[in-house]
């Protein structure tokens, strides 16, 4: 509200959205909208790094302009966890992870839930 | 924003122009009789000079559709706004309180209540083309339901636009069922998200259209 004041008063303009979680949250809504049941979906973003949203830039438009046809066919209403850790990497429906001593197998709730983003005719 | 205030600067100054030359008692050749321009204005005071029309009161109901394409998002929604404004032959000025609801196209609810400004100029007897202008203290937000967190995120939008309106039906005085239609750019700024709170520029096309009654 503050900022909103200053806003009016000052002329600037504000906003407390960041592109990432809107645009996790527009890949959410339609996961949520095409899922019956779903896994939970976290688009929280802290500062300095700690925590990014569950979905990249690149995954969530391809989620939100798949058809619920397409993303019930992939898979993804299927997927059990969707807590990708921030040292995973999801591209081209492989899942990356680095650890300490360099790259480290993915968990297997991991790994599935990129493949079945790799599903997606867009990706 | 440099570009929106001089785009408003200039808006001004042609309102300027306009109202000194209805002021002028002189013959103009530029300007065309009352009764070519208006017929179906109510006519002057004797008092005043048969150029000269009182500003009347302007209010008018709108009720359409938006489109937004606004943070890598397009959105679709819908609502009414009420104009209140001043209305002469040659410009009508108006304030426009608006409000939209909608949603992304993949499904984010979200509402826009806001404030702007209008100015419009008839170029025929139906036909009237200007600007809508929301720039500070004149303003559009915007808030936008999250799926997977319990809040509303906000924004400020500014912005700018070109508009026309027909008249399709009129009736007497200044009433009139209309088609109005808006092409702009809207401006806000978003959270550069590194915990800074720094805020990024970001803008995007809306198209507006509508039926309005003029009262």
């Amino acid at each position: 509200m503050l900022c909103m004041a200053f806003g009016l008063v000052l002329g600037h303009s504000c906003s407390d959205i960041t592109t990432t979680t809107l645009l996790c949250e527009d890949a959410a809504a339609r996961l949520y909208e095409c899922c019956g049941s779903h896994a939970a979906i976290d688009c929280t973003e802290s500062g300095c790094g700690q925590q990014h949203p569950n979905f990249a830039v690149a995954t969530s438009k391809c989620l939100r302009s798949s058809s619920c046809a397409d993303i019930q066919q992939a898979g993804l209403c299927e997927v059990p966890d969707w807590q990708f850790s921030l040292s995973s990497i999801c591209h081209d429906g492989v899942a990356t992870c680095r650890g300490d001593a360099g790259t480290v197998a993915c968990s297997a709730t991991m790994v599935d839930a990129c493949t079945a983003i790799g599903r997606l005719k867009c990706q | 924003m440099s570009v929106v205030r001089w785009f408003v600067l200039a808006l001004v100054l042609l309102t300027a122009r306009q109202a000194f030359a209805q002021s002028d008692p002189g013959p103009g050749p530029e300007l065309p009789s009352p009764a070519a321009v208006a017929p179906d204005s109510p006519p002057a005071p004797a008092a005043l000079s048969p150029r000269f029309q009182r500003p009347t009161l302007s209010v008018a109901l709108v009720a359409g559709g938006a489109f937004q394409y606004l943070i890598n998002t397009p959105f679709v929604s819908g609502g009414g706004e009420l104009r209140i404004g001043a209305l002469t032959r040659r410009v009508e000025v108006s304030a426009r309180l608006r409000f939209l609801a909608g949603r992304s196209v993949a499904g984010l609810a979200m509402f826009q209540p806001g404030l702007t400004l209008g100015v419009m100029f008839p170029v025929d007897s139906r036909v009237r083309i200007g600007a809508e202008i929301i720039v500070p203290p004149l303003i559009q937000a915007m808030f936008i339901r999250y799926v997977t967190q319990p809040r509303w995120a906000r924004a400020v939008l500014a912005g700018l636009g070109f508009e026309t309106s027909v008249d399709l039906w009129k009736g007497f005085g200044n009433h009139a069922l209309f088609w109005v239609g808006t092409v702009g750019i809207d401006f806000t700024t978003v959270n550069a998200g590194d915990g800074s709170n720094n805020q990024q520029p970001t803008f995007g096309p809306r198209l507006w259209t509508g039926i309005g009654y003029r009262l």
